[in-house]
């Protein structure tokens, strides 16, 4: 299916209003230039509506002709902040309706890898996500402001509940507006314009510190390397009371 | 003592053990508990010296009464001493991991008096964090060398990881600087270890154990280190050999002298070696011979081996198989999958395989239709290319004329 560089799709920058726009790609048979969430833009616009039926369709069409692994990569690769990302995904779909299962396995073609990065890059995202959030107890509560690259908490809300299923716990995504809730039967993942949790206690001052003195002590002096620690713990993700030993 | 202070002091005697790990178990959290694993690991921090902390690592108390001469802990150093109390741990991991800091414990000890009495201490501890509070984390706890079996079994049945250190890489080493732990004291909770693995009880040591060699304190060569580590992982069925640069904290002429810089690269091919041992089929005698019996300073092992055999390559990556398409220098585990799966669907040239993220600067030389070099050529301008790949990364200065490095070399690397 050849691409139009003249033409850009809008959608309302859900997942289903992603599907209405792959849906669109076919009526109108050609890809174009972009598929975004954006509005900021001089190239001729085609506005999107979410239609429920016609995201049903794509997705039917995706399961049954390319596979369940397929939409799951699909789903992931969505939640990434990459621009070409809604390109990328329409070209991988048209691909899989013609070839089937087998798509997903054609890393030598050029979406299909984009699609497996864009995936990837999430997964890569969220482990560090997994690994390098840090909670704080406030008001009995554990609290977590959070600022991933992509759109992650959907996934690391699962492994939190997993963890530590009697605990009541918020984490805050200030980069994508989003908040998730676990507390007592209650999971949910809101929608949260802004958050700024409380102050904290004495009791978790007292184990900040005591964190501080381990991470200090557990270091071997003579084999100090600040290059390989920023490699495998960016910057961004340090602590405010990190951020005093380096 | 205060908290904070004891802490730091049981945490700088546990830094030298390597082990870090918190991999090779899934497990979710009860409802009603706290905590869950996640076999491939998780690192929530990296400290100071670049290493991975995911455990809560310290010793129970470095008050030992044992004096191996490379050890900080050794009872005839001057040092402060302290000891935290099974209460005292399992609250501070507790809330370290309900923050988020930690997977779990890693619990070792010095030998309070006896090695029962030792294990029986930390047992309680363990006991403390499963039973009170319903901690279903990962725990990692030392078999103090010289317990009781039944006291190993215990605590293997409280824990996901055990392990017990070999430190010195031979007997005789162990006799010269650990007088008071003998080679059958350090391997016996090993065997025993090894052995309920294989019965493959149900919630004992999930994951496995491991054991950690100390790399620069004595005079072994890395043949035999890597030699003992192979033994190891076929005869005990260990999960991990750590191998942990010599840090010159003691004054004795066994030892190299204090100040000595750790053998950081030595101990960096090691682990390379120890891949290519676990990863891509080589066996200990292919990395590493009588005649050369320590590392290349300016090739990696895998490397090295490469530029040895030119009869083996070059390799046609679109039909050789799995095992051989390892053996290709910048062709690892994960890309040599990719090109398992993605030459299904059409002939994979050149630029195929750099987006399956093969390394192309080195696989080129080595791989069929590679950049037009002669088959003759082959050996030379590969040892060459690698050679200088190698010493740029190493940053070392060396005249374009330098001879080509050899296989291994008679002489540890000194770095």
């Amino acid at each position: 299916m050849k691409i139009r560089e003249d033409v850009i799709y809008v959608y309302d920058g859900s997942y289903n209003g992603l599907l209405c726009a792959v849906f669109n790609c076919y009526t109108d048979k050609f890809i174009p230039s972009e598929i975004t969430d954006r509005r900021d833009t001089l190239l001729t616009c085609r506005y999107i509506d979410t239609d429920k039926d016609k995201a049903r369709r794509v997705t039917r069409g995706i399961r049954s002709v390319m596979g369940k692994d397929a939409e799951h990569l699909i789903k992931k690769a969505y939640l990434s902040d990459f621009d070409d990302k809604g390109v990328a995904i329409a070209q991988f779909v048209v691909l899989g309706m013609k070839e089937g299962a087998k798509a997903i396995n054609m890393l030598a073609t050029p979406c299909v890898d984009r699609v497996h990065r864009m995936a990837k890059a999430v997964g890569n995202e969220t482990h560090r996500n997994i690994e390098f959030i840090r909670f704080s107890e406030i008001n009995g509560a554990l609290v977590s402001v959070i600022q991933p690259t992509h759109s992650v908490l959907p996934l690391i809300a699962p492994h939190f509940v997993s963890r530590f299923p009697c605990e009541k716990f918020f984490i805050y995504d200030k980069v994508h507006k989003q908040g998730f809730i676990h507390d007592g039967g209650r999971d949910e993942l809101l929608s949260i314009e802004g958050f700024e949790p409380d102050a904290h206690g004495e009791e978790e001052e007292k184990y900040r510190n005591l964190w501080q003195v381990f991470y200090d002590a557990i270091e071997i002096k003579p084999r100090h390397n600040d290059r390989c620690r920023l490699n495998h713990m960016p910057l961004r993700f340090w602590e405010d009371f990190m951020k005093a030993s380096r | 003592m205060e908290l904070a202070d004891k802490l730091r002091i049981l945490t700088e005697s546990a830094k030298y053990d390597v082990a870090c790990t918190s991999s090779g178990t899934d497990r979710v959290c009860p409802s009603d508990g706290i905590g869950s694993a996640c076999s491939s690991g998780l690192c929530h921090a990296f400290a100071g010296d670049g290493r991975c902390i995911s455990l809560l690592k310290i010793l129970m108390s470095n008050a030992c009464c044992y004096d191996c001469a490379y050890c900080v802990n050794r009872v005839s150093n001057d040092v402060p001493r302290a000891t935290l109390t099974p209460d005292e741990i399992a609250d501070i991991t507790i809330n370290f991991y309900r923050r988020n800091y930690i997977e779990g414990l890693f619990l070792s000890s010095g030998v309070i008096g006896n090695p029962d009495n030792t294990m029986q201490l930390m047992i309680k501890t363990v006991e403390l964090l499963r039973y009170k509070y319903k901690f279903y984390g990962y725990v990692h706890a030392k078999a103090i060398p010289g317990a009781k079996e039944h006291l190993i079994e215990r605590m293997g049945m409280l824990v996901d990881r055990m392990s017990s250190n070999i430190e010195l890489p031979s007997s005789e080493s162990l006799r010269l600087l650990a007088p008071d732990k003998s080679k059958k004291d350090v391997l016996a909770p090993m065997r025993y270890i090894s052995g309920k693995l294989k019965e493959k009880t149900k919630g004992f040591a999930s994951s496995g154990q491991s054991t950690q060699m100390i790399i620069g304190a004595t005079p072994e060569s890395d043949l035999q280190i890597i030699s003992l580590a192979e033994g190891l992982y076929s005869g005990y069925g260990l999960r991990r050999v750590f191998y942990s640069a010599y840090v010159a904290v003691a004054d004795n002429s066994n030892l190299p002298a204090v100040g000595t810089s750790p053998p950081l690269l030595r101990e960096h091919r090691l682990y390379q070696a120890d891949w290519l041992m676990r990863y891509y089929g080589f066996k200990s005698y292919e990395i590493l011979d009588k005649d050369r019996p320590y590392f290349n300073e300016y090739l990696d092992p895998k490397c090295n081996w490469a530029v040895n055999h030119p009869e083996f390559f070059p390799v046609d990556v679109n039909r050789a198989d799995y095992e051989r398409l390892l053996r290709v220098p910048g062709i690892g585990v994960k890309s040599a999958r990719r090109i398992l799966t993605a030459r299904r669907y059409g002939r994979l040239d050149a630029d195929a395989l750099r987006r399956l993220g093969v390394v192309m600067k080195r696989a080129k030389y080595f791989i069929e239709g590679g950049m037009g070099i002669s088959a003759a050529d082959r050996p030379s301008a590969a040892a060459a290319a690698l050679s200088a790949i190698g010493r740029a990364e190493s940053a070392v200065q060396l005249s374009m004329f330098d001879v080509l490095p050899a296989l291994g070399q008679t002489a540890p690397i000194e770095v």
